[in-house]
Order: structure tokens, then sequence, then C-alpha cells
């Protein structure tokens, strides 16, 4: 009995290390072992296999001189830029529209942040349908007796990595507002009230006082967005499949297509190595800034 | 003209009527204080004159215009909260100023209000730091410059020192009351603290249940309360209400008062016509500690009659006794030195030329 009682006591100190210990070693090898062998590959000459040699910058040179690199670099920028301006825009002004006390607000919230619960493939699909000419608003549009109507954005390729946009906000704004309405929600009401008796109308009191103090949650909605913004690969994918030609393409595309289908996995490991550069150059300050305050 | 008037004025909130017709009138640069038991509605009346709430019946006058239904911006006021609420985001020094650049005065002029301001309120240093950094004295003071810069006609004072901690509390009201003096602003002031209100007032409105129950000076209302309520509410320890047998005798009326057992006639030596009517029944006499002292020769008008002392509490100045007349705990005044211990009878000497006498029924004043 005694000899058995020893052990189970350390095993009950050793179970918090036991339970994470799996997720940490599957964590080690399939994120940051895998980081490093991509980090590898990246300097190899591998075409359809990986292949273990030293090329140094080779693979890095010829992804720079690759102009569908630069469509997929500036594709990323104009998106970037676009969705995640909007979405804080457009969930800041849903935000402010439910913090007036509007009747039935839990059932809107509802409708703006359910977007939220769908996958990326199911937001692409459905705007696929309701963007293509044939099918979708220009169709309605036109049945409905306009006649000259035309909307074909999606199969216009200068036009087409605006649809992205669109499917991207419709997406995500919902959840910029969920984060603003809490902010919101925190302000006392009689700094409102005070604001008010010193002569402010109501915009000037959210442009003044208000939406100056929500800085934080901007901070917070800009990192999430930003890496979504970064990572965009499925809502590509199932919206244009990175057409017409390669108009839509993104860099996470880029990396899919020479990788896994055109047998060029140096220059797709390179590219990938691009990419987790701009997320650690987003989320390493904004980590530093956390765990600094944190501290304090 | 008056400063203020408040004519008839109602509020309610769906079928709950909170104000029921409230009149009071101010003259400038009086100090109105709207005092009265939690939930009795001053926050609201007070929000009512800012304009932050809407009047449901009646009119509400500032100087010579009728504001009734007009926004805050347009009301020359000022108002004080209790939480401060001070725009965080933004320094003391524009937190100060936020209201002149709302009304578009030029920056130089603002400066000179703002530098005006922090020295009447000692907060020059203060004038870079954000809100946060403060601590809730400096704070306050912030929130009075804030309400100081705009120069209003009326100031409004939403219970503006019950965050802070008792010592500091004292000095700031006697800040206050200073800069009344000093600037001759009308002010309308809410608190539930009796002894802010006896301090600070130039009139007082007690208000209990939507109602004010009686306006007047803070003299009038400690000395000529209309009720039981303002009675016990104003004053502390508060005044001390023993049901008496009320009789005739030859020259005025008599109480039988008991304690220790001995049975006692408390003469009332008062012109109270209304008492009357009470002869031979029960009335509620009405003795404020400082009434009932230590036995002293100079007092030719007062009684003398012995009671058993329950408790002692000593606060520096005067050691309150708590004794028991006809079966009720009474609370009295004594010299620390005149004192004896728990359980000891004692001889204490009622002054009831002061003394208020209420109706034990409707708990009115009888006069
Ligand atoms: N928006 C509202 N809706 C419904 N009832 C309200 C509302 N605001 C206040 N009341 C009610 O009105 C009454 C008076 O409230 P008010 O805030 O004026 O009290 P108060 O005298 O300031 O009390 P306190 O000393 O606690 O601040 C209370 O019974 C309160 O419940
Ligand atoms: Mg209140």
């Amino acid at each position: 009995m005694n000899a058995s009682s020893k052990p189970k006591l350390s095993f009950g100190e050793y179970l918090p290390k036991i339970v994470v210990a799996p997720t940490f070693v599957a964590t080690l090898i399939f994120i940051y072992g895998f980081m490093l062998w991509n980090a590898w590959l990246s300097f190899s000459s591998s075409r359809m296999l990986p292949k273990y040699d030293w090329v140094g910058l080779k693979q890095y040179e010829r992804l720079f001189a690759n102009d569908r690199w630069w469509v997929a670099a500036e594709n990323l920028l104009i998106f970037g830029v676009l969705f995640i301006v909007t979405c804080l825009v457009i969930g800041l002004f849903l935000a402010i529209f439910l913090d007036q006390k509007v009747r039935a607000e839990g059932a809107i919230r509802t409708i703006y942040l359910y977007p939220m619960a769908l996958s990326f493939i199911v937001t692409g699909t459905a705007w696929k349908w309701i963007l293509n000419p044939e099918l979708g608003i220009q169709r309605m549009f036109r049945e409905m007796g306009w006649e000259s109507f035309s909307f074909d954005w999606l199969v216009n390729s200068d036009m087409a990595i605006y649809t992205v946009v669109i499917a991207g906000v419709w997406q995500s704004s919902g959840f910029v507002m969920a984060l603003c309405l809490a902010g919101l929600r925190g302000v006392d009401e009689n700094i409102v009230k005070a604001a008010r008796v010193d002569g402010a109308s109501m915009p000037a009191i959210y442009r003044r006082i208000i939406i100056p103090g929500l800085g934080p949650v901007f901070f917070s909605a800009l990192i999430v967005l930003t890496h979504i913004a970064i990572k965009s690969f499925d809502l590509i994918v199932a919206l244009t499949g990175g057409g017409p030609g390669y108009a839509t393409d993104v860099p996470a595309t880029f990396m899919y297509t020479y990788a896994f289908t055109r047998g060029q996995i140096g220059v797709g490991s390179a590219a990938s190595m691009m990419m987790l550069m701009a997320v650690v150059a987003i989320i390493v300050p904004y980590l530093y800034s956390e765990l600094r305050e944190k501290k304090q | 003209m008056q400063a203020l008037k408040i004519q008839n004025v109602e509020k309610s909130f769906g079928a709950i009527k909170v104000l029921k017709g409230i009149n009071i009138e101010i003259e400038p640069g009086q100090f109105l204080i709207l005092v009265g038991p939690s939930g009795c509605g001053k926050s609201t009346l007070l929000n009512m004159i800012a304009g932050l709430e809407t009047v449901s019946k009646g009119d509400i006058v500032i100087g010579d215009r009728t504001v009734t239904h007009l926004d805050p911006k347009d009301r020359d006021i000022a108002m004080v909260f209790q939480s401060y609420a001070l725009y965080p985001n933004m320094t003391v020094s524009q937190n100060i100023s936020f209201g002149l650049d709302i009304a578009k005065m030029p920056k130089p002029e603002q400066k000179v209000v703002v530098d005006r301001v922090a020295k009447m309120l000692q907060i020059e240093p203060l004038l870079n730091r954000k809100p946060k950094a403060l601590s809730g004295g400096q704070r306050q003071r912030v929130a009075m410059g804030r309400a100081l810069a705009r120069d209003p006609s009326i100031y409004l004072f939403d219970e503006p020192l019950s965050n802070l901690d008792a010592k500091l509390r004292v000095e700031m009201r006697s800040e206050i009351k200073e800069l009344h003096q000093r600037e001759k602003t009308t002010i309308v002031y809410v608190t539930h603290d009796q002894i802010e209100a006896m301090t600070l007032a130039d009139v007082i409105a007690v208000m209990k249940d939507g109602e004010v129950q009686q306006f007047g000076t803070p003299q009038e209302i400690y000395d000529n309360p209309e009720n039981q309520f303002i009675a016990g509410f104003m004053g502390s320890p508060s005044m001390n209400f023993v049901p008496c047998e009320l009789s005739k005798s030859d020259d005025g009326y008599e109480l039988l008062m008991e304690s220790a057992g001995k049975v006692t006639r408390l003469l009332v030596n008062q012109d109270i016509p209304g008492l009357a009517q009470y002869v031979g029944r029960s009335v509620v006499l009405g003795v404020r500690p400082e009434q009932i002292t230590q036995v002293s020769e100079d007092k030719p008008d007062s009684m003398v009659m012995p009671c058993a002392v329950e408790i002692v509490e000593p606060t520096g100045p005067d050691t309150m006794v708590t004794i028991r007349l006809n079966g009720v705990k009474t609370v009295c005044r004594v010299h620390p030195t005149a004192i004896c211990s728990p359980g000891e009878p004692m001889f204490l000497q009622f002054d009831v030329t002061k003394a208020v006498f209420f109706d034990p029924e409707t708990e009115l004043r009888i006069r």
C-alpha cells in the first residue's frame, strides 16, 4: 500500500505536465520543426521532390524575378489595406448604430456576427454565385428589365481582387463590430452627459472622446485582421481560384501552386518564408507590447 | 429676478411617478441643496435642470428664459458628477478647455481661462497629466475646474464629494464653500449627507418620495422641522422621539416621563396652541441630544430629572449618553467631566424651550 501510494502522489503532481506534453511535442514538431524544414528547403535546389543541398539565395532570386509573385504581392497589399480599413470602418459604424439603444439589438447583433460562424470556403462559394454575371446580381437586374446592367468584376481581371475584398469584409466586419460594441459599452455614461453639458453634439462626442478611447480595441482588431489577410487562401480558392488567369493570386495561393502543382518546392518555400516574415513583423511587436503591459 | 425657478415639475418613468410636482425658487448667488434619502429623485431633478432628462410636466426657468425643452448646451449651466466623468483621453488642461473649444473660443483665450482656473484650484502642476494619473481628490478638483472654466449662470453638483475619504471630504467641502462665497455663484447641489447640507447651503430642499417636504434655510429646517421625517433626517446624532402623555397644568402643559422606574412631570413652557386638543392623549416629543445635558445652574427654564444611563460614547468634546425615556432609547449630549458609568442613575437637565411635538399618527408637527 505504502509503496503504491507514493508514486500516485507524484503522478498527481505530474499529471498537468503529462497532459500538455503531447500537444507540446506536436507543436514543437509540426509547427516549429516544419518551419525550420521549410526554411532549409528554401535554400535548396528542390523541385518536384525535396532535396537537401545548399544553393544559397538562388530560390529567392528566382522568386523575385517572377512576375506572378509581384502580382500576388501587390494583390495582397490591395486586398489587405482595403479589407482591413473597410472592416474597421463598417464595424465601427455598425457598433455605433447598435449603441443607440435600437430595438431588437440582440437579433441585429446576431445577424451581423453570423458570417463569422461560416468558413471562408462557404463565404467564397456563396459570393461566387452572387457575383457571377450569369447567376447573380447582374442577371437579377437584367431580368427585372434593366437590360444594359453590367456587373462583371468577378471575371474582369482588373476588378476581380475587389470582389475578394467585398466577400472578406462581409465575413469579418461583424467581428470588428462586436469588439467595438464591447468597447462602447464600457464608456461611462456620465462622460457622455458631461460632454453634452459642455455643449458637444453627439458626433463631436464620438469623434473627440469615445472613438479615441477605443484605441486598444482598434489595435486588437487590426492585429487579427492583418493576419487573416496575410494568410487568406481559402477565400480566394473558393471565390476566384486565383483567376481570371492569375489576376487574384495572393502569396498563399502562389506558394501552393508552385510548391504542390508546378513542382517548384524551392520557390514555394521561399514564398512561404516571405509570408512568415510578414506575419512575424506584425505579431512580434504586438506580443512585445502585450507582455510588457502584463508585467507592469 | 430669480436665478432658477422650478414650477410644478413632474417626472414619470413609464407608469412610475418619480417626481410629484416640485416647486423651488432661488435667488442669484444662492447655494441650494437638495437633500433626501436614496431614491427620492434628487439626481433626476438635477438632470432635468441640466436638460439630460426630459420634463414630463411643469416648467424650468433659468434667469429669464424658460428652458424646459432646451438642449443642455443652450441652458448656460455646468455640472460636476459624482464619478467626476473626466474625459480619459484628454489631459487635465484639455478637459478644462473642452467646453470652450466646443464653443469655438480662440486658443490663446482658452489658455488664459485654463490658467486662471488652475490657479484658483491649485492644480497648475497637473495640467499636462491624464485623469488616470490623478488621485480622487485631484480628479474632483479637475471636474470642478471644468465647470468653473465655462462660467455658467448655474452650477449643478451631483454628490461631488461622496467618492472621497472622510478627511478629504471635509477639506473639499470648505473649499467649495469658500469658492461660492468668493465667486458669488448660483449652485444647486445634491447630497444625501445632511452635514454637507447644513454646512454648505443657503437654502435646503428636503425631499422624500419625489416631493419637497420642506424648503428653507438650514437653521429654519433644523429648528422648525415640518414633520417627524425631516426632524429625524437633519442633525447628527438625530433628534430623539419620545412618546408621552400630555396633561394640563396650572401654567401650561405637563408631560409624563418615566425613566429607571421613576415618573417625572416635565413642564412645557412654550406657547403651542395646537397642543390643546391633545390633552389626555399621547404626543411625540422631539428633543435633540444637545437639549438634554448635565445639570448646570445657568438655565432657569429647564427641568431636571433622574435617568438611568445605558450606554456612554465619548466623541471628544462631548460624550453621547444613551438613557431610556418612556421605553425608548434617548441620546443626550453631556460634557465629559460630568459623566457617570453605565447602569448608574444620573440627573439630566431638559431644555424644553426648543422641543417640538408631533402627532403620533400623521407625524406632522403640532403648532
Ligand atoms: N431611467 C429610469 N427608469 C426608471 N426609473 C428610474 C430611472 N432613473 C431613475 N429611476 C427611479 O427614480 C427614482 C429616483 O432616482 P434618483 O436617481 O433621482 O434618486 P436619488 O435621489 O438621486 O438617489 P441616490 O441618493 O441614491 O442617488 C428611483 O426610484 C429610481 O429607481
Ligand atoms: Mg443620485
